[in-house]
């Protein structure tokens, strides 16, 4: 987390950076409209998996919402290179993904590679209350 | 075999000798020995029909009697547990009564003619002056007896026992020679009915096999679609859903109709979603968390989810939970999911008011892990016969103009399936229909 003056962000509250890795194009930029119009969120849109540790290396965003199913490298390879990466190891990682239910996503003790994740689709609140809960402190 | 009746028993001074019959009395006992090995052949054919073992039985015993002239008549089988035992079939009483005697079971060595018969391999025994027994082994007369070896290829499987205890009608060679060729009928019948009986069960099972096998296959095809379709869908919808929100927060709030539009949307997605989490159940991710659980009180929580339309329907609740049940492994989350679906049919069947009964109950087999049951029972109209065998079917449903998607009731077989249960669904005698859960029991029945 850093010191933000961007757009959304009136009252100078840190900035919370958010990088998300998704194929495709037009859900990413509408999370990215939607979290940087609710103020206090800058985000970084990766749309391929084998660009996802560059942009998180160079980024280095407090929180990473990762698609699963991606037509050249999928999430769980990704998190593999995240996590054998010194500068990327520690970022959070949430899984955002097509093929589950609300229904696991709601029970606190379900995982995917350790991991917490969402389901599409999901809402601006939701989105926000889950980097809430899991951005790094 | 005919040259017994030949031969007459001539009891002097108590002493049993044999002898020629004359010609007028051979030629007499001759034309009845015909007759009765006709009668024989008839009962044959007659015992032939018999649509199960038990009925073989009860009818050789019935028919025996009354066409072969024997007197008592009765049916033992080598018990094949341990073969030193017989265990009863059927009988005829004192007063003549045919009934059942499965519960009766005596070694084999305790009477002498069967003995003999197992010692020599021989086909029959006839002894005179014999103690006669009641049920119950107290001796009711003396008199004389036949027991006829059942064969099944060279082993004995049963035995043949007639005696004269009633009409006193003395036993002779020629009754000993229809008792055999009765006890051989019997034997070839009873193994035919005996192999026909293991093939209905076989035929049975394999057709439970093979409609489970359908079922598994048309569940894993809609699981394979699933997270497929799943992904595909998904993704569009999360896009709308997100462009919804953006569009909200930029709809003044003042334009109501823009407002309702919006919110028409989001129940669209809503809907769409809910479509694709039903058919997720049956993918891959979706995982049983198992816990240890007490079935009635997963129940109560699940009524209270669908209290509204409880009320709604004045539907009236009869619980009977059965004390304190073992508890069962189960995926909470998935079972409320059962419950859930299994008490918005019943209330579905009952939108004029009814009782949805509700019952829990376990069963301790000896030596096997229990059985924890759910029984649901609504006053509807019951299920029509032409659709009971398919309301497991994915995407068959009666209601698809309000909304059915079908893959209710298959998402809760599959879940039972999975947490190695069960469920079924009939019709109740009365009115209505009911619903069977099965669940495997954490604990073991009495040894």
């Amino acid at each position: 987390m850093r010191k933000g003056n961007g757009a959304g962000d009136p009252d100078n509250q840190e900035t919370i950076n958010v990088l998300i890795v998704d194929d495709e194009k037009n859900f990413t930029d509408m999370v990215k409209m939607n979290l940087e119009a609710a103020g206090g969120y800058a985000l970084k849109v990766e749309n391929t998996g084998k660009n996802a540790l560059a942009a998180a290396k160079k980024f280095k965003p407090d929180l990473i919402l990762l698609d699963i199913i991606m037509p050249d490298v999928d999430g769980g390879t990704v998190l593999f290179e995240l996590q054998n990466e010194k500068t990327t190891k520690d970022i959070p990682v949430v899984f955002l993904t097509a093929i589950v239910n609300e229904r696991d996503t709601s029970r606190i003790d379900y995982r995917i590679s350790g991991r917490p994740f969402l389901a599409k689709p999901v809402t601006t609140s939701q989105l926000i209350e889950c980097i809430k809960r899991n951005i790094r402190r | 075999m005919l040259c017994r009746a030949t031969k007459r028993v001539i009891s002097i001074r108590g002493r049993s000798i044999i002898r020629p019959i004359k010609d007028s009395a051979l030629h007499m006992k001759k034309a009845e020995f015909e007759d009765r090995l006709e009668r024989l052949h008839e009962l044959g054919n007659e015992l032939s029909l018999a649509k199960s073992v038990e009925g073989l039985c009860r009818s050789a015993v019935r028919l025996g009697r009354k066409r072969l002239g024997f007197d008592r008549l009765s049916t033992w089988f080598v018990d094949q547990a341990d073969k030193d035992f017989i265990i009863g079939s059927f009988g005829v009483d004192e007063k003549g009564r045919v009934r059942q005697e499965t519960g009766e079971r005596v070694a084999i060595d305790e009477d002498p003619a069967m003995r003999q018969i197992r010692l020599n391999r021989a086909r029959s025994v006839l002894r005179h002056g014999v103690p006669l027994r009641d049920d119950s082994g107290a001796v009711v007369g003396r008199g004389s007896h036949i027991i006829a070896a059942i064969w099944n290829g060279k082993e004995v499987i049963g035995y043949i026992c007639t005696d004269n205890l009633l009409r006193k009608r003395p036993l002779a060679g020629e009754d000993r020679e229809i008792a055999e060729f009765f006890a051989s009928t019997f034997g070839h019948l009873y193994s035919l009915k005996k192999a026909e009986e293991s093939l209905r069960a076989a035929y049975n099972k394999l057709e439970g096999v093979q409609e489970q096998l359908i079922q598994s296959a048309k569940a894993e095809v809609v699981g394979t679609l699933a997270s497929g379709v799943a992904h595909e869908v998904k993704n569009p919808l999360a896009i709308m859903l997100q462009g919804i929100d953006y569009l909200s927060r930029n709809t003044e709030k003042r334009n109501e109709k823009a407002a309702m539009t919006l919110k028409r949307m989001r129940g669209a997605v809503k809907k769409a979603n809910g479509i694709i989490n039903g058919l997720l159940d049956f993918s891959v991710f979706a995982e049983l968390k198992l816990t240890t659980r007490d079935l009635s009180s997963v129940i109560k929580s699940s009524l209270v989810l669908v209290k509204h339309e409880i009320d709604r329907n004045r539907i009236k609740i009869t619980e009977d939970f059965g004390g304190e049940l073992p508890p069962v492994r189960i995926d909470r989350g998935r079972i409320e999911q059962v419950l859930v679906n299994v008490f918005l049919n019943a209330i579905d069947q009952m939108p004029k008011g009814g009782i949805l009964t509700i019952r829990t109950y376990a069963v301790h087999p000896p030596k096997n892990r229990g059985t924890v049951v759910a029984e649901i029972k609504d006053t509807g109209p019951g299920i029509a016969k032409n659709i009971l065998d398919r309301v497991f079917d994915p995407f068959f449903t009666t209601r698809r103009s309000s909304g059915g998607t079908g893959l209710g009731l298959t998402i809760a077989k599959n879940i039972m399936d999975r947490h190695g249960g069960s469920i079924k669904i009939e019709n109740v005698t009365r009115r209505g229909a009911k619903v069977t859960l099965k669940f495997k029991s954490t604990i073991e029945g009495r040894r």
